[in-house]
């Protein structure tokens, strides 16, 4: 009984969550070619955070497998997009679809090898998976080592489309964060984030769910590395599988909050849109910002914004519901305050 | 959700004044390219001083004052995608000035095509560049050496003084340095030289020892390194505490700045670089000599800021031949271009590019010295590289 009470209530919030981005998106989806060109621009670039750091709360804030290979999967999903474009000549579609599944078979190598790992032995794994790769670019001739590729301009979207693209790719990637967080797979890798071995003991598979978080975790966040590319037009390693990925995102999802639904989201328009574009003409200060702000929130708000904001409204509400207390009797308020009660005496 | 005029753009001068066309770049002032951004900087800026104190440019039959806004980059090609963006989408620039290096000036090329917004570069190697578009580029423009002339003038500039032949190559994984050390090592056989020693290390490698030790033991006299400036400095303290002493040096890339000898002091006595040759007969060369000796002294900064002033010199000439802030108008213009700048008698092929004969330089004191092509200016080599020795 009480289980099927947690699960309607569940169910309640995933539905809730569901509408909240649903009215997000036919809003933007309405209003963004009135915002002019360099807003859109902006707001794409931001809708593909979104995406990313959405994917990667899947696997480090649900799943709590803390990866920095973020830079592989963008760079995996930016190279694929821009290979499928130049050589298939398929439509934009397919070749974003493509690097969905790119990011997602890397994601799952990545993942098939790093989780005999835990913990930091885990991070630091993927933080060399994520240098592997960029090294590996750097010499692969197919795809233009160093020099990199470009797609023919020819080919890349208007910033129109790519907008709606963006839309398209953010909506699906925080739809899929929505439903895992509230679903029972959200549940069991969740026992598997807080005690991989009681959760193991309880008949769940860390390995296959780790797996399953990370392979989702990948696909999106190959797709938002397609929807870079596209905005960028030509990609070479040392941009595209830059670490400075892993890094934004990681603190995208820390600031917002991580394990939270919409934690990604907030983080992302609070890193991109309030730091790194307001402070666009002064990049390296920005980077300190970011920074300053991370252990401001780890420090102050270990839940980020949207976990502090909700305990700050928990806490409201119970003080609110809490009928006042009766006044003591002259007994009580000598056990209380027994000096005071004393001295009056 | 804020999402009207929220983003900041710099401005060089703070002017906001109505009638204004402005340029915009997206420059290295910090980060590892960070001694190129303010050299550009400068050359940009002294031709926008030098039009504006003229009247400014003529757009539509009147005169307008020009504005050059400057973002920086912090040497990272993602941000420059994203700062030309800005500088187009949002502070309508009529033209854009590009930054150093293929890896940089690429993203800047790449959103002047898809915007329509011409572009004029320079200090990036055209090859590399001309790379970086496999359909040709539309509306970026770029002036430099090609790497296969820059090339063609390192060897015989090596055969000014006697060694065994051998080079070591010290190259980084960038774009240019991949690129440029397979060429030198495809064409020093052809030279009568004999690569016996190539190392190859990422961008911020700090210990190289282990290369060093490599290329002292294969024998090599000439050694030929091409990287960025702050790992140079590494190396070359590491070649001299090993007592790694070639004959000839050469560091591209690294030791054009001033900012190699700053940081090296006697250390950097002999190295050697290619850049582009100065006209000195030029009046507007030597306006920028007068002007820019006292602040980088006799060094090829001061080329480069006869560069960048070209290139933004180019463009405003483009913008005063349309008449016109139109992207297609000016491009046209650009292509049209045939007079003399500071770098050369300008006239763009059918590949966008001008291809400016590389010269040498070598460092002999706090100057930089032309070693080759000869001029009235040029002196000689000194061998072997004393800073080393």
């Amino acid at each position: 009984m009480k289980t099927a009470l947690l699960s309607s209530g569940r169910r309640a919030s995933a539905v809730r969550s569901l509408i909240l981005l649903a009215v997000l998106l036919v809003f933007l989806a309405a209003f963004g070619p009135a915002i002019g060109r360099y807003q859109m621009s902006l707001v794409t670039t931001l809708l593909a955070y979104v995406a990313a750091a959405t994917a990667w709360n899947i696997i480090g804030g649900i799943g709590g497998q803390f990866s920095l290979a973020s830079s592989a999967f963008i760079g995996v999903g930016s190279y694929v997009t821009i290979m499928m474009l130049r050589g298939t000549g398929l439509p934009l579609w397919s070749c974003l679809a493509t690097a969905a599944v790119g990011g997602a078979l890397f994601a799952a190598l990545t993942g098939v090898v790093l989780f005999r790992l835990r913990g930091f032995y885990f991070t630091i794994g993927t933080l060399a998976v994520a240098l592997a790769a960029l090294t590996w670019m750097t010499t692969f001739a197919f795809t233009g080592a160093t020099t990199g590729i470009s797609a023919p301009l020819a080919l890349i979207p208007s910033g129109a489309a790519l907008y709606q693209m963006a839309l398209v790719v953010a909506g699906v990637a925080t739809a899929v964060g929505i439903v895992v967080f509230y679903s029972p797979f959200g549940l069991r890798l969740m026992a598997v984030r807080d005690d991989e071995d009681v959760a193991d003991s309880l008949g769940i598979s860390p390995f296959r769910s780790k797996m399953v978080a990370m392979t989702l975790s990948g696909a999106f966040i190959g797709l938002a590395g397609g929807v870079f590319a596209l905005q960028k037009a030509s990609i070479e390693p040392f941009s595209a599988f830059s670490l400075d990925w892993s890094i934004t995102i990681v603190v995208m999802v820390v600031v917002g909050g991580i394990g939270t639904v919409w934690g990604p989201t907030i983080g992302a328009i609070v890193i991109y849109y309030g730091i790194t574009v307001q402070l666009q003409s002064v990049p390296a200060v920005s980077s300190v910002i970011s920074g300053i702000l991370m252990i401001l929130v780890i420090k102050f708000l270990p839940h980020g914004i949207v976990g502090g904001a909700h305990n700050a409204f928990a806490s409201l509400t119970r003080r609110r519901n809490t009928p006042p207390k009766p006044p003591l009797t002259p007994r009580e308020n000598e056990l209380v305050h027994p000096q005071t009660s004393g001295l009056e005496a | 959700m804020c999402l009207t005029g929220c983003a900041a753009g710099g401005s060089s001068d703070g002017s906001t004044s109505g009638d204004v066309v402005k340029l915009g770049a997206s420059l290295p002032l910090t980060g590892s390219l960070a001694s190129f951004g303010p050299v550009f900087q400068d050359g940009y800026q002294a031709a926008v001083d030098e039009v504006n104190k003229a009247g400014g440019v003529t757009v539509d039959g009147k005169k307008e004052q020009v504005q050059l806004v400057v973002l920086d980059s912090t040497s990272d090609a993602n941000t420059v995608a994203d700062q030309t963006r800005t500088l187009v989408l949002q502070d309508g620039v009529a033209g854009l000035l590009g930054s150093v290096s293929p890896a940089l000036t690429i993203p800047a090329s790449n959103t002047a095509d898809l915007e329509k917004v011409p572009l004029v570069s320079t200090l990036t190697p055209v090859g590399a560049w001309k790379a970086g578009n496999a359909n040709g580029w539309q509306y970026a423009w770029d002036l430099f050496f090609d790497e296969a002339a820059q090339i063609q003038d390192l060897f015989p500039t090596a055969d000014l003084t006697p060694t065994n032949k051998k080079v070591a190559l010290f190259t980084d994984t960038e774009e240019d340095g991949i690129a440029q050390g397979a060429l030198m090592e495809k064409e020093a056989p052809a030279a009568g030289y004999d690569v016996v020693y190539r190392a190859q290390f990422p961008v911020g490698t700090t210990d190289f020892s282990e290369y060093v030790n490599a290329a002292k033991a294969a024998g090599a006299d000439v050694v030929i390194a091409q990287m960025i400036p702050p790992d140079s400095f590494a190396l070359w303290k590491q070649m001299k505490a090993l007592a790694f002493a070639p004959k000839v040096a050469f560091c591209e890339k690294c030791a054009s700045q001033a900012a190699f000898q700053k940081q090296l002091g006697p250390l950097a006595e002999g190295t050697s670089t290619s850049l582009i040759a100065s006209d000195p007969s030029s009046p507007e060369q030597q306006a920028l000599t007068t002007r820019f000796s006292p602040k980088y002294g006799q060094t090829t900064d001061l080329n480069s800021v006869m560069a960048a002033y070209s290139a933004a010199k180019i463009l405003l000439d483009a913008i005063n031949t349309a008449g016109s802030t139109d992207g297609a108008k000016i491009n046209d213009a650009i292509s049209k271009t045939d007079s003399q700048y500071p770098i050369g008698t300008v006239k763009f092929d059918s590949t966008h590019a001008y291809a400016v004969p590389p010269a040498t330089f070598q460092w002999q004191g706090d100057k930089q010295i032309q070693i080759s092509p000869k001029s009235p200016t040029s002196g000689t080599l000194q061998a072997p590289v004393s800073g080393l020795q």
